[in-house]
């Protein structure tokens, strides 16, 4: 069944429950699937074919989450753009996926797509404010068509970073999220008598995810605004009244540090889901302290997988935080050693990753998905981890060079590139520093010409310009916290970086300056 | 210096630097700060005016503005 054919078969059966709460609205399941039907008429007299890209560019709203819909009933593609981003990173991703249309906000079409380098967004920009009526499901009596898609259809790119700069849409298709949402809403369980607090923006894999395994149990989501202030979410998990919260570590560190949520009695709230990196076994026994009722799920997986492959039973946690849990339904997860053969109980090897919740691949870029999907259709993720005796995974770090802090998977090649672009700096390394606020924290080492800036202030002014030039290009999450100023690094004999004795030197061996 | 400039002065360099003075500006719904950009914000105002900002005061109306942050840490730290 197609994505949008489970919504019409839903809203069928709960058709006066509520299907999404916002701050200063709300839509019930019918009104969700009408409104969506009709605008999917209107893409449709607009030109948007079957197969066509349709960009998404707002804060969460109504309107925007009816105009996701409608691209699958019109049998689109869905791509919800990052509004954090810089104009020529969303152009690079314009340029890639070539929407027929962006449905924007006026605030983010002002801002955002008018920034745009020419000719990097050539499609049609429907801007939510000017069009009410069309979003509000004012199309006269036509109904879109009987659906004709199939199941192996894409419905929706996911955009993520790549360790080159250039963006990958991960493609996934109807089957793809079948496969999750039926997984995903099987163990938590998901029934239509649950609801949910999405604070996770919906370009965020997790976001989508939780949209779809949410919507198609029928249970109701309601979209806090963002994450600014944690007391705010809380106030918001309190009053909505939800039985199921999710968010990546950083999201709970700054609940339990900056705000009263050990401390509330939350006796709607059955569930939490953490995911997007590890959280630190010393959080996780905060919590179970304090909301001994609370179910903690740990989840794992990566975008390319729709994006769950693992996740922990809940009543494993006090025996092992530190795990992500064995396979969900339907999905088949193996370690591999270098050899390529399975690796043994407890040997670390790459975490591979084999079912239909396995992408069909980076958007027009087969080199970049035959590098990870292998002949047998197996997910190679890159993430290094092994096996326990009753089948938990633990993870042990990455093959590569790849960052995960508060949530954001971040490369840094990408972020060495950026920093060479800098005036005056030499060399690049970018590293994630192990940190209890976002799991990683991201800091950049540079090498500058000579002369090395004189005194302090000086290498200050140095490290706030670079520091400047990044946060130009970059959203904040991605962007390196800290700068290292050096006039040389600390090299190997044969002239390499010897990066152990650099990170080591923080602070310590001058002139390496922190800015 | 006034402490609103003195805020803004570490959100430009620090945080975003396209952030324009505005004291009455929303910091929250106008996408200034993310949540991340937010918290390190947060942790230097305690290091820099030496207060400690408890949960219940990390409300909007404390931390929704310039105006606002300024007026919390006055009445937070009377030397500021």
């Amino acid at each position: 069944m197609l994505l949008h054919e489970r919504l019409h078969d839903i809203a069928g059966r709960f058709p006066a429950k509520l299907a999404l709460g916002f701050g200063e609205g709300s839509l019930t399941f019918a009104e969700l699937d009408r409104r969506s039907r009709a605008l999917a008429v209107t893409l449709r007299d607009l030109g948007v074919r079957p197969g066509d890209r349709v960009g998404l560019l707002a804060d969460p709203c109504a309107a925007v989450v009816v105009a996701f819909w409608a691209t699958l009933y019109a049998d689109a593609i869905a791509v919800f753009l990052n509004e954090q981003l810089a104009p020529e990173a969303l152009g690079d991703i314009l340029v890639d996926c070539e929407p027929a249309i962006v449905v924007a906000s006026r605030r983010y079409a002002a801002t955002k797509l008018a920034q745009l380098r020419p000719g990097a967004q050539g499609g049609r920009v429907l801007v939510l404010e000017d069009e009410p009526g069309m979003f509000a499901g004012f199309a006269g009596d036509r109904v879109n068509p009987a659906p004709t898609g199939s199941e192996a259809n894409i419905a929706a790119i996911v955009y993520t970073s790549g360790s080159t700069g250039r963006p990958k849409g991960v493609c996934l298709s109807h089957r793809n999220w079948n496969t999750t949402v039926r997984a995903v809403a099987t163990h938590m369980p998901i029934t239509a008598a649950d609801s949910y607090l999405m604070v996770v923006p919906l370009h965020y894999v997790h976001g989508l995810m939780q949209l779809l395994v949410h919507t198609l149990r029928g249970a109701s989501i309601h979209f806090a605004k963002d994450f600014l202030l944690p007391s705010v979410v809380l106030e918001q998990l309190a009053r909505t009244r939800v039985t199921g919260f999710s968010g990546v570590p950083y999201h709970f560190a700054a609940l339990i540090d900056r705000s009263n949520f050990l401390r509330t009695d939350l006796p709607h709230l059955r569930w939490i889901t953490v995911t997007g990196g590890r959280m630190p076994p010393e959080r996780i026994a905060q919590i179970r302290l304090a909301q001994p009722a609370l179910e903690i799920h740990i989840a794992y997986g990566q975008t390319e997988c729709a994006p769950r492959a693992t996740a922990l039973d809940p009543r494993r946690i006090d025996r092992k935080p530190e795990s992500v849990g064995s396979p969900i339904p339907g999905v088949n997860v193996v370690i591999l050693d270098d050899t390529g053969r399975e690796a043994h109980q407890g040997e670390v090897g790459e975490v591979v990753v084999r079912g239909d919740n396995v992408m069909v691949g980076y958007w027009r870029q087969p080199e970049a998905t035959a590098g990870v999907i292998d002949s047998l259709g197996r997910l190679h993720t890159g993430d290094l981890g092994s096996f326990d005796e009753e089948g938990d995974l633990f993870l042990a770090g990455r093959r590569d060079a790849m960052i995960k802090s508060a949530g954001e998977r971040v490369f840094a090649e990408e972020i060495e590139a950026l920093l060479l672009q800098c005036d005056g700096v030499l060399e690049a390394v970018v590293v994630g520093v192990p940190d209890d606020l976002s799991g990683q924290r991201i800091e950049a080492h540079v090498r500058v010409s000579q002369p090395f800036p004189d005194g302090e202030p000086a290498v200050q002014r140095l490290a706030d310009r670079i520091r400047q030039h990044c946060l130009s290009k970059l959203p904040f999450a991605r962007a390196p916290k800290a700068y290292h100023v050096w006039a040389d690094f600390p090299r190997k004999p044969n002239g390499k970086i010897d990066r152990q004795r650099m990170l080591d030197g923080i602070g310590r061996l001058p002139p390496a300056t922190v800015g | 210096m006034t402490t609103q400039e003195q805020i803004f002065q570490f959100i430009r360099t620090k945080l975003n630097p396209n952030a324009k003075f505005d004291p009455t500006q929303n910091l929250m719904g106008d996408g200034v700060l993310d949540s991340l950009a937010m918290m390190d914000l947060i942790v230097w105002l305690e290091q820099t005016f030496k207060i400690s900002i408890d949960s219940d005061d990390l409300v909007p109306e404390n931390f929704g503005t310039l105006d606002a942050m300024a007026g919390y840490i006055g009445r937070a730290c009377p030397v500021a």
